[in-house]
């Protein structure tokens, strides 16, 4: 059975500096609705710089990028729509340190034209699908590492997303939090058929994927 | 949670940065009341004193603007007060004594049977020959002096035979005299400074009844023809266009567009570091959709906070130094502080005024921030 195809790529390339840097090399890539892929590679492989170009973060020199077989470029500039189609997880996890769980998480939500009570319910809802509702008032200065995934995992996905780009999620983790971020995202991948794209470096995230893709020197292999 | 929360607890979370920041806008906006206040009070007292002589015109010396040096023959008098819709006019001579080596007080030469003495409540009589005076409450309580004193005025000695209260902390700071003694004194025989005048009111003009205002529009003009020499203002020409008081405001608002200035670079420096420091922040914003115009109000809403939170200490640090002020033995016939309302709410508009301003420079920069490079940042 043919899987619907969500993100693709065609012949995708990223030159930085003037042109003197090449990130990415005409990389031809799909990623099928519902899919949990692994993107693997070295240090400056490319791989980061696919993902960004992927949510719209940054713009390709070349190729195309097509979301549901629209070009991205052009349906990214709608209103609202990387709001409600796209989730961001970053190593850094950038939560606001003077707002607590609930709020970062109502970040996104502040966006969108639902009721206060509505975006609440959202908010709470999400955070207890990542398994922070006992922290919700919590200030997340207070939070361990993994706890601090978690809301930015749960940030990613309150507006219920079609696809969640996630750079080196586990890139800060120890061992258990890395095991149990992969856990949550599997568990999202297969109950709420949430597409994954994670860029990673942990050889023990491909038991959790689907597929895995390396890039080397901006080619996949 | 809202936008104006989020921005008030970015405040919050810096804050020794907020501190010092909505501190430096408080002395700006603190400078402005004070100074600007002053000059209203200053202004409003010789409001007070007017309209507690019942003063619709002022009659003076033309094109002379400085009142000590003005001067206009007594004589006039009996030609205004031969106008048929002149109630009363009474002559008015005013000088300024040193007391001691610092302080100074109001000198006001009037008649004898002034009828000016009738709107004062004197304690004691008004004085009855030259070497008599009546003292202000003010003076009596800052040279502590009290009936059968003597008082020295420009060189010369009087005796006090009364104190008295005016509406007009200004007048209250005044020793009156004999308006003859005044002149002798001042060596400007037959000359005053001023006419106070009062018209009739309820007049009518050719049969039909005419409101006050135009009845003095009227007298004024038909002085203005028949003593060219002389202008006749009404009470608030004059006092908009007093001399040491227009200065002193001119004064008060060029010290206070400088506070303003500071005050408005200051929170640009404040919100440019915020800016700078959260770029990653509002990169991960923009990342997740956030439109631009949301950061635009993000950055501008903890800007006018500053402003507005800086308005608020200004206020009270701004009495706080008016009160002081008044105190001090210089200033202290000058006038009581009125908490007008008014006045408070539009230096808390202009205070978000100044936050505004400040906050578009920095939010400009924080909206052209690229997602990309912003996650980049730390």
């Amino acid at each position: 059975m043919n899987k619907e195809i969500l993100i693709e790529t065609v012949n995708l390339s990223r030159y930085y500096k003037d042109g003197k840097v090449l990130a990415l090399d005409k990389v031809n890539l799909k990623i099928a609705r519902g899919e949990f892929l692994a993107i693997k590679g070295s240090s400056g492989s490319g791989k980061s710089t696919l993902l960004h170009l992927i949510g719209g973060l940054d713009n390709p020199t070349s190729g195309e990028i097509y979301f549901q077989g629209q070009i991205s470029r052009e349906v990214y500039k709608k209103r609202g729509f990387r709001l409600n189609h796209l989730g961001f997880v970053f190593q850094a996890f950038y939560l606001w340190p003077v707002l607590n769980v609930l709020e970062n998480v109502l970040l996104p939500l502040m966006e969108s034209s639902l009721s206060r009570q509505k975006k609440m319910q959202k908010a709470e809802e999400t955070i207890a699908l990542v398994g922070m509702s006992e922290k919700i008032t919590s200030s997340v200065s207070n939070l361990s590492i993994g706890q601090r995934q978690r809301v930015a995992v749960a940030r990613a996905l309150v507006m219920d997303p079609k696809l969640i780009l996630a750079d080196e999620p586990t890139g800060n983790l120890d061992s258990k939090n890395t095991e149990n971020i992969l856990s949550l995202f599997k568990a999202l991948n297969k109950e709420k058929n949430v597409t994954i794209a994670m860029v990673t470096h942990e050889e023990k995230a491909l038991g959790f994927c689907d597929r895995c893709i390396q890039l080397s020197d901006g080619r996949v292999q | 949670m809202n936008l104006a929360m989020l921005a008030f607890k970015n405040l919050w979370y810096r804050k020794i940065r907020t501190s010092l920041t909505i501190l430096g806008v408080g002395t700006s906006i603190a400078v402005f009341v004070s100074l600007v206040g002053l000059a209203g009070i200053f202004t409003d007292e010789f409001r007070q004193m007017y309209k507690s002589r019942q003063t619709d015109l002022v009659v003076r010396e033309k094109g002379n603007f400085d009142f000590l040096s003005s001067g206009i023959d007594e004589k006039y008098a009996d030609k205004i007060i031969r106008l048929p819709d002149v109630l009363s006019i009474s002559k008015i001579l005013i000088d300024f004594s040193l007391a001691g080596s610092k302080d100074y007080f109001l000198v006001l030469g009037w008649d004898q049977n002034s009828s000016l003495f009738s709107k004062l409540k004197i304690q004691g009589r008004r004085p009855e020959s030259e070497e008599e005076a009546l003292v202000g409450l003010n003076i009596s309580r800052k040279f502590k002096k009290k009936i059968g004193d003597k008082i020295e005025v420009k060189g010369s000695k009087f005796t006090i035979v009364g104190i008295f209260e005016s509406k007009s902390m200004f007048e209250e700071g005044s020793v009156i005299i004999m308006l003859e003694k005044l002149q002798k004194i001042k060596k400007v025989p037959g000359k005053v400074t001023l006419f106070n005048l009062t018209v009739k009111k309820g007049s009518f003009y050719e049969g039909k009844p005419i409101s006050d205002e135009s009845q003095i529009e009227r007298v004024r003009s038909l002085i203005a023809q028949m003593l060219p020499d002389t202008e006749v203002k009404s009470v608030e020409d004059i006092v908009s266009a007093d001399n040491t008081m227009a200065s002193f405001l001119n004064f008060a608002w060029a010290v206070s567009m400088v506070a303003f200035i500071a005050a408005i670079l200051g929170i640009i420096n404040t919100m440019v570091t915020s800016v700078l420091e959260q770029t990653s922040k509002i990169g991960i914003l923009l990342a997740i959709g956030w439109r631009k115009l949301r950061i635009l109000c993000l950055v501008l809403y903890e800007a006018i906070l500053l402003g507005l939170l800086g308005g608020i200490f200004g206020l009270i640090l701004g009495y706080g130094i008016m009160n002081v002020l008044l105190q001090s033995p210089q200033l202290q016939s000058i006038g009581r502080i009125d908490y007008n309302f008014i006045f408070m709410i539009k230096v808390l508009a202009v205070s978000l005024l100044v936050g505004f301003l400040s906050g578009i420079y920095p939010a400009i920069r924080a909206i052209l921030i690229k997602p990309i490079e912003a996650l980049r940042y730390e």
